[in-house]
């Protein structure tokens, strides 16, 4: 294959807290400026993947998008849809396509806009999902917006691994760590033991500092072929790709929210096809942007993913080895936990401004290789990435 | 607070009921839709049975509850069966944001995920108001709780039955069969040092019929304040889990208060 793509754009809005555009509005202004960063115009591209929030909604995005902001003709049009996994998705499939020849530039698209007049994020997500099928049961017995899910998920991950409290404080502290250097970040304040267990309780063993932080804004990133890729910004390219969907069933004697193998590293195979894709290993990754909506599931991931022993998270965010100065720096940006909840646009927009460089106070020095993942569901759904500022 | 002389949608008249009509935890507008795949399961608990999704052809297979194929042998044949309302907590959580609107309850409520001995697991959260958490492993009894007209499976208590017969301080709950309506087949406490639940099982039976049907026990929850002095024995803070021992071929193991997730009772 004599074409090769690479991430050539990205643009983010300013992170909001407050009520503001509808999510197509923000998608558009996302575009806009992943187009200017690119050195590109609407008119240069010719393909979209649009990625729409989670939950039933009426403002989701869908392929109307194209029309009303002002593309042409495309080549290539889709609406992904693998919940969390999508953005990484999204980036795996625009390379495929471009590398295949069916479109030359596309542009991929993340926006939402939870944050309404009259209400919180936690109550636009509390009161999507619907009244039919398994959802609707669940959602008649109290569980609302996915807080409750992944509490969940925490009690039955600490009771497995023997953790407490104390590991999901460190993740949360780290997040704010690492979200400080980030002027993006909504949750940049350093906190402290102290705030953490004095911060209000959600659902146990989740506290607020334990949820990400959701905003209104978008996130679009622009993967072209190599020849298009402006001076200005050095291209990204997307070395190895996987994906992975476990299907695990919700019944005994299996673990509901993890694989069978999960304590052992359940996921390993998939983000060991992309580190051999891009002819890696984990101790070629400079970052690790993971999908962390909540402190748990960087606990999780890090065990299934192979990056930290099993059972050992907790002690490895402890002793500060996923924050700044830390051997496996993780969630470099703040993560959606204290950065800014963009689901999978956010671990995959600070895997790219890391091999940019153009990190800041938290940029991580010469970081060359970066591993992006989304999760969808309740941890159903794997998209992994491996980023290289080389080409392979 | 129990209001049996309502009518229950889709209910013929004399049919056991679980009589509740007003639902403690959530607004009618989550009532759940009742038709489509999960049609069976709400026919079934509007009768107060437990019925679960199995494979027709590999009859042992269980499903989830949407699950229209067997992942074991690939057969498209569902069978809805009755199962045992009890089980053990997978993993349980107690909410404390108590979302406007939705939510009614003002105190916090727990949601708990039960597996039960065919293997099935199910959110569910209790059928009445507790601040009693629910720790991996407890022994629970199901019954039901109503919104908006619609039956859906709620923990009432602990299972105490499971515990060794030769043990003392635990009430078994009886056998339904033969026991006769109005009657009071049994009681379970969760006992805590704080709010506490006492289910007094009873047999329901829809009114304006004869009682030619065949009664089933229902929990009408009695909620109560015991203070300590009126549980002397409520050192039930460490049980004895040899249900969850039995179903999961581990040892045996104490259940302290300490174990709490999240440790905040």
């Amino acid at each position: 294959m004599s074409r090769k793509a690479a991430i050539v754009g990205l643009g983010l809005t300013p992170m909001s807290l407050r009520p503001g555009p509808e999510a197509a509005q923000l998608a558009s202004d996302a575009i806009t400026r992943a187009l200017t960063d690119a050195g590109m115009t609407r008119g240069d591209v010719d393909g979209l993947m649009v990625n729409s929030s989670q939950g039933i909604r009426p403002d989701r995005l869908g392929v109307a998008l194209a029309r009303h902001d002002g593309f042409g003709d495309l080549a290539l049009l889709e609406h992904i849809e693998v919940k969390g996994a999508t953005a990484a998705a999204m980036i795996q499939r625009s390379v495929l396509a471009i590398e295949a020849g069916l479109a030359s530039t596309v542009v991929c698209v993340f926006a939402d806009a939870p944050i309404q007049e009259g209400g919180t994020s936690g109550s636009t997500f509390a009161h999507s999902g619907g009244n039919a099928g398994v959802r609707g049961l669940e959602r008649a017995s109290g569980q609302l917006g996915s807080v409750p899910t992944y509490a969940l998920l925490a009690a039955r991950y600490l009771h497995r691994v023997g953790g407490s409290e104390n590991d999901l404080c460190a993740v949360a502290i780290t997040a704010r760590a690492w979200a400080a250097g980030n002027p993006e970040a909504v949750g940049g304040k350093p906190l402290t033991r102290d705030d953490y267990f004095a911060s209000r309780m959600i659902s146990t063993p989740l506290r607020v500092l334990d949820c990400a932080r959701p905003v209104n804004g978008a996130g679009a990133v622009v993967v072209s072929t190599i020849d298009r890729s402006s001076s200005a910004q050095a291209p990204v390219f997307v070395n190895g790709m996987s994906q992975f969907h476990p299907m695990r069933r919700r019944r005994g004697p299996g673990e509901s929210w993890f694989q069978e193998s999960f304590f052992g590293g359940g996921t390993r195979p998939a983000v060991d096809a992309a580190l051999d894709m891009a002819k890696r290993t984990r101790d070629d990754l400079d970052v690790h942007e993971l999908y962390d909506p909540f402190s748990v599931v960087t606990l999780c991931l890090l065990e299934d993913y192979g990056i930290v022993e099993a059972g050992s998270a907790g002690e490895v965010v402890r002793a500060g080895e996923t924050g700044p100065g830390g051997s496996l720096p993780t969630n470099t940006g703040g993560g959606q936990l204290a950065g800014f909840y963009l689901q999978g646009m956010t671990p995959l927009a600070e895997g790219i401004i890391q091999l940019r460089g153009t990190g800041g106070a938290r940029q991580v020095p010469d970081a060359s290789t970066a591993l992006v993942t989304g999760i969808g569901g309740r941890v159903d759904h794997h998209a992994v990435l491996v980023l290289d500022r080389e080409a392979p | 607070m129990t209001d049996c002389s309502l009518p229950v949608p889709g209910l013929a008249a004399g049919e056991p009921v679980v009589c509740a009509p007003t639902d403690w935890l959530v607004a009618a507008s989550l009532t759940p839709i009742t038709d489509g795949e999960l049609a069976p399961f709400y026919a079934a608990a509007a009768r107060g049975e437990l019925v679960m999704p199995f494979c027709g052809v590999c009859e042992w297979a269980a499903l989830e509850l949407e699950q229209t194929t067997c992942d074991s042998c690939g057969a498209q044949e569902v069978q809805w069966r009755v199962i045992e309302p009890r089980g053990i907590v997978h993993s349980a959580t107690t909410v404390h944001r108590l979302e406007p609107v939705l939510v009614l309850t003002k105190e916090p409520y727990q949601i708990i995920d039960v597996e039960f001995a065919s293997t099935h697991r199910l959110l569910m959260t209790t059928t009445e108001s507790t601040t009693y958490p629910f720790l991996i492993d407890t022994p629970v009894l199901v019954g039901f709780r109503t919104i908006g007209g619609v039956a859906v499976p709620a923990v009432s208590g602990l299972d105490t039955s499971v515990s060794d017969p030769l043990d003392d301080g635990f009430v078994a709950l009886g056998s339904s069969a033969g026991i006769s309506v109005g009657s009071t087949v049994g009681t379970v406490q969760l006992l805590d040092n704080g709010p506490v639940l006492n289910q007094t099982v009873v047999v329901g039976v829809a009114p304006s019929k004869p009682t030619s049907a065949t009664p089933i026990a229902t929990a009408t929850p009695v909620a109560t304040r015991a203070s300590s002095s009126a549980t002397p024995n409520s050192s039930a803070t460490s049980i004895t889990a040899t249900s969850a021992a039995r179903a999961s071929s581990t040892a045996p193991v104490n259940i302290s208060s300490d174990d709490v997730p999240g440790g905040t009772r």
